[in-house]
């Protein structure tokens, strides 16, 4: 399958990105277009710093490239990271078309029913608050959860929620800091998606670790593909 | 000098003795002596991390809680309180019950049967479960079990529709001989895929239920779609200490959760009587498969529960109605509703499930509720066709069981009565209702669940009918094409094909060493018919069987046809040829009438005159299942899980990450 992992995004994205504007939070209410278009659309997301993708977790590989897997071939929990499909399709829906309820804000919403939706950026992101308004639904399964993750793709904090028990709620979190993703789980629709981050101001010796660490990303890359 | 067995004995004397004192004083306290859902650790009072988790769920998957409580004599039980992981499970009048009236011969006066209906943990993990109660004298017991929920993770994509295909009986030789006579082999190859044969992952299941290492097909399908172990003849239920069948703890069906918590259909399609364990193990909660009246009511009143959006098969003897609650004489329209095996639920399933409370009403018309609550009707294949893509469709195609595919196709060619004989001469093929099915389901945005089941390859391997289960196999295989067309065109699709068991121990031994002419004049003797015509190893050599345009054999009386043994037979007689009836189905209301009371009655007196006589292993008239594992293949969203040797009930799991948590 082929797929875009974290990791290269983060390393060859976040190379363009020290040129890239640099944005104080997100804000969407994926309303400014029709049902049915790209999330992705200037119109819904005007940030070039974010995109929606559609991601999966996977198993990390050992020295030798192989996945880290338990002696029953699955993965082992903390050795896995997530990556992002190479053919995401996300896309702004009318909740009530699909059975959803109403969309929390006016009519449209960020549709995961089917897909679990990768938030990506192109740097690493400070947060200072995260919020998400789920649904008016019932439905998106229990024990949901909203991943933060970092550059190689690793889960470094979670939102657990029950949408069963609280349909529509917004789901609140507070500071997090590197995070180069987020996952939101699928099963529902997201709306009124804001993102505050603090602006991390790097220090000169920080310019040189920074650029060391993407060299040594760049290297894991590599050796991966062999 | 006292002889060392009197010492011993001496000692068994006094040990006998203080049991019966520490005997008499646990007889001051009442005993727990059931406790649901059933675990290890109450069985055998052992916390024993290595044992099995009998009793899995879902994050939030709803099930009942339920003890049997015997009080002591003269003692009646006063209160109890369900506790999980030591945390009191709150308990309210309209969801819980103490049932001590209606109870199984045997037990106690005054035995309690203590419930919490459709209790749900969300945390995954093993948790304890215990029952606290109390007898009318203040005396206390505490039992203990455990269950465990089982965790989804955020994977990938989900799987927004699931299909199950279920081959009811097939073995891993149902589908050899399949491919064997569809396909053809050539210098060992063969020269052609099944559908299910291009699943790329495909794995192995024990199949056993609650109480036996050989399933029926009750549990055999429950356990698929609820992840649990269920016991013989019982569906969407653990067993319990009432006479009521639809009174037993339930435990939430794949098709309810995932209507529940993400608004998907279910829909049912099968070649039997529609009330058969195995579709109603998808939607219906009763330990008594047999109840057909309660069974097809309960399809449309709980319709809300399930999402039941398509019902298709055999049953309309089920939906029709049976004003005198007689079968005796039957009734002219073919009705064998009953009041006897319908049901009415008490007021705590009604309350804790939200489930409609039913009625014993054998005057019901099913056909014309199940109209009236938005579903289109269809009774013949013409219809179903002409049908359109309705929003909800309910098609009855029989009075029970329907034809099986030898002689429906047969109908079709113009070479057979049998269909007419049944009644019925314009039933649809499997893959034509699969087809319609998908097409009606497919128009919920939301997703569905779709069971489709091959039934008659167990029912014609019960009947050691060769040639018909093996073109039963053929029809189920072009509903597999039709499922994975639709899983191609639509890739967040899962499909799995499976069985629920074996069936017969069927075998493929080899192919017969003559032409059809000698055999049809072989003598009905062992040397005859078995040691001059049984090819074994080389003398097999390719059965070649042609191939018609509608995708069967042109016919299965080839020259040195293959030959199919049974290791789980009763007495037959074995003739090679093909049967030109079918044996006859006790389910059919007019079996005892002409013409169908002219059909061979069972297996034993079947080609009395033309067959040499098979000695069977197992008593009774019919082939029985066996416990070997089946094979399981999968395709689309999802189908990696689907490898290795897994449980039935893993299955269940395996649907849940892939429809909730998804799959990488």
């Amino acid at each position: 399958m082929n797929s875009v992992k974290m990791i290269v995004n983060a390393a060859v994205l976040g190379l363009a990105s020290f040129t890239a504007n640099a944005y104080a939070g997100y804000n969407f209410n994926f309303d400014n277009a029709a049902s049915g278009t790209s999330a992705n659309n200037a119109a819904v997301n005007p940030y070039s710093n974010v995109q929606f993708l559609s991601g999966f977790v996977t198993a990390d590989l050992d020295s030798n490239g192989f996945e880290i897997l338990d002696p029953n071939g699955q993965t082992v929990p903390g050795y896995t990271h997530w990556e992002a499909y190479s053919d995401s399709d996300i896309r702004v829906r009318n909740p009530e078309e699909y059975g959803h309820g109403a969309a929390p804000s006016v009519s449209n919403a960020l549709d995961a029913m089917f897909d679990q939706v990768l938030i990506s950026f192109n740097t690493a992101q400070n947060l200072s608050s995260f919020s998400v308004q789920l649904d008016n639904s019932n439905f998106g399964g229990f024990n949901s959860s909203i991943l933060f993750l970092d550059a190689a793709g690793k889960t470094i904090s979670t939102l657990s929620f029950d949408q069963f028990a609280n349909p529509g709620a917004i789901i609140t979190g507070g500071a997090v800091s590197g995070v180069y993703g987020i996952v939101l789980g699928a099963g529902k629709l997201y709306d009124n998606l804001n993102i505050t981050t603090v602006s991390a101001v790097p220090e000169p010796e920080s310019y040189a670790m920074m650029l060391a660490g993407l060299g040594m990303m760049g290297f894991v890359a590599s050796r991966r593909r062999r | 000098m006292k002889s060392p067995r009197f010492a011993l004995n001496c000692v068994r004397a006094v040990v006998a003795a203080t049991l019966g004192m520490v005997a008499g004083v646990s007889v001051a306290a009442p005993t727990v002596t059931r406790l649901t859902p059933p675990s290890e650790r109450f069985a055998t009072g052992v916390n024993d991390p290595t044992a099995p988790m009998i009793a899995r769920f879902l994050p939030g998957q709803r099930f009942d809680l339920q003890a049997t409580i015997r009080p002591d004599a003269g003692a009646t039980i006063t209160g109890f309180q369900f506790a999980v992981d030591g945390v009191t499970v709150p308990v309210t009048a309209s969801t819980s019950g103490i049932v001590t009236t209606g109870l199984n011969a045997g037990l106690p006066a005054n035995t309690a049967v203590v419930s919490k209906r459709a209790y749900s943990n969300n945390v995954p993990g093993i948790h304890t479960l215990t029952v606290k109660a109390t007898q009318s004298d203040g005396q206390t017991v505490i039992a203990t079990g455990s269950f465990e929920v089982v965790g989804i993770t955020n994977q990938g994509r989900p799987a927004k529709n699931i299909i199950i295909l279920l081959g009811d009986g097939m073995g891993a030789a149902h589908r050899t001989a399949a491919r064997i006579m569809a396909k053809g082999y050539a210098q060992g190859k063969a020269k052609g895929h099944l559908a299910m044969d291009t699943f790329p992952y495909t794995g192995m299941v024990m199949t056993s239920s609650l109480d036996t290492i050989v399933t029926d097909s009750a549990p055999g399908m429950a356990n698929y779609v609820n992840g649990n172990k269920q016991a013989s003849g019982q569906e969407g239920v653990w067993p319990d200490d009432t006479a009521d069948a639809f009174d037993n703890p339930r435990m939430e069906y794949l098709s309810e959760y995932l209507h529940r918590t993400q608004g998907k259909s279910l829909g049912i399609v099968t070649t039997a009587d529609v009330f058969d364990a195995t579709p109603a193990a998808n939607a219906v909660h009763t330990s008594n498969r047999g109840n057909g009246t309660g069974i097809a009511d309960q399809y449309l009143d709980d319709r809300k529960l399930t999402g039941l959006t398509v019902l298709m098969g055999g049953g309309r003897k089920w939906f029709l109605p049976n004003a005198s609650n007689s079968v005796s004489p039957q009734p002219a329209n073919g009705s064998q509703r009953r009041a006897a095996n319908d049901y009415v639920l008490s007021s705590d399933i009604v309350s804790g499930w939200g489930a409609a409370v039913g009625a014993k009403d054998p005057e019901r018309d099913l056909i014309s509720d199940f109209s009236a609550a938005g579903y289109t009707y269809v009774s013949d294949k013409s219809a179903l066709q002409s049908a359109g893509v309705p929003d909800k469709l309910l098609g009855l195609f029989a009075y029970s069981n329907m034809n099986v595919a030898f002689d429906k196709i047969n109908g079709r060619r113009g070479v057979s009565t049998v269909v007419n004989d049944y009644g019925f001469p314009d039933q649809p093929m499997l893959e034509e209702m699969a087809d319609k099915a998908i097409k009606v389901l497919a128009k919920n945005p939301a997703g569905f669940v779709l069971t489709i089941e091959g039934a008659s390859i167990d029912k014609q391997a019960h009947l050691m009918d060769s040639d018909r289960w093996i073109e039963e196999v053929i029809e189920f295989d072009r509903a597999v094409q039709v499922a994975k067309n639709f899983a191609t065109a639509n890739p967040d699709t899962l499909v799995i094909v499976t069985a629920d068991h074996e069936t017969g121990g069927a075998s493929i031994l080899g192919a017969s060493k003559v032409t059809n002419a000698e055999l049809q004049g072989k003598a009905n003797t062992v040397a005859s018919m078995r040691n001059e015509v049984v090819g074994t190893y080389q003398d097999a050599k390719f059965p070649k069987y042609t191939i018609a345009a509608d995708g069967y054999p042109a016919t299965t009386d080839i020259d040195n046809k293959m030959l199919i043994g049974y290791g789980a037979n009763a007495d037959r007689y074995e003739a090679w040829i093909a049967n030109a009836q079918p044996t006859q189905d006790s389910q059919q209301p007019f079996v005892g009438a002409a013409p169908l009371n002219a059909y061979p009655a069972n297996p034993s007196v079947r080609n009395a005159s033309t067959g040499y006589l098979v000695t069977g292993q197992v008593s009774g008239d019919q082939a029985v299942h066996t416990a070997t594992d089946i094979p399981l293949s999968a395709f689309g969203r999802g189908a990696a899980l689907f490898t290795g040797v897994m449980d039935n009930t893993d299955v269940f799991f395996k649907f849940g990450q892939a429809a909730i948590g998804g799959v990488k």
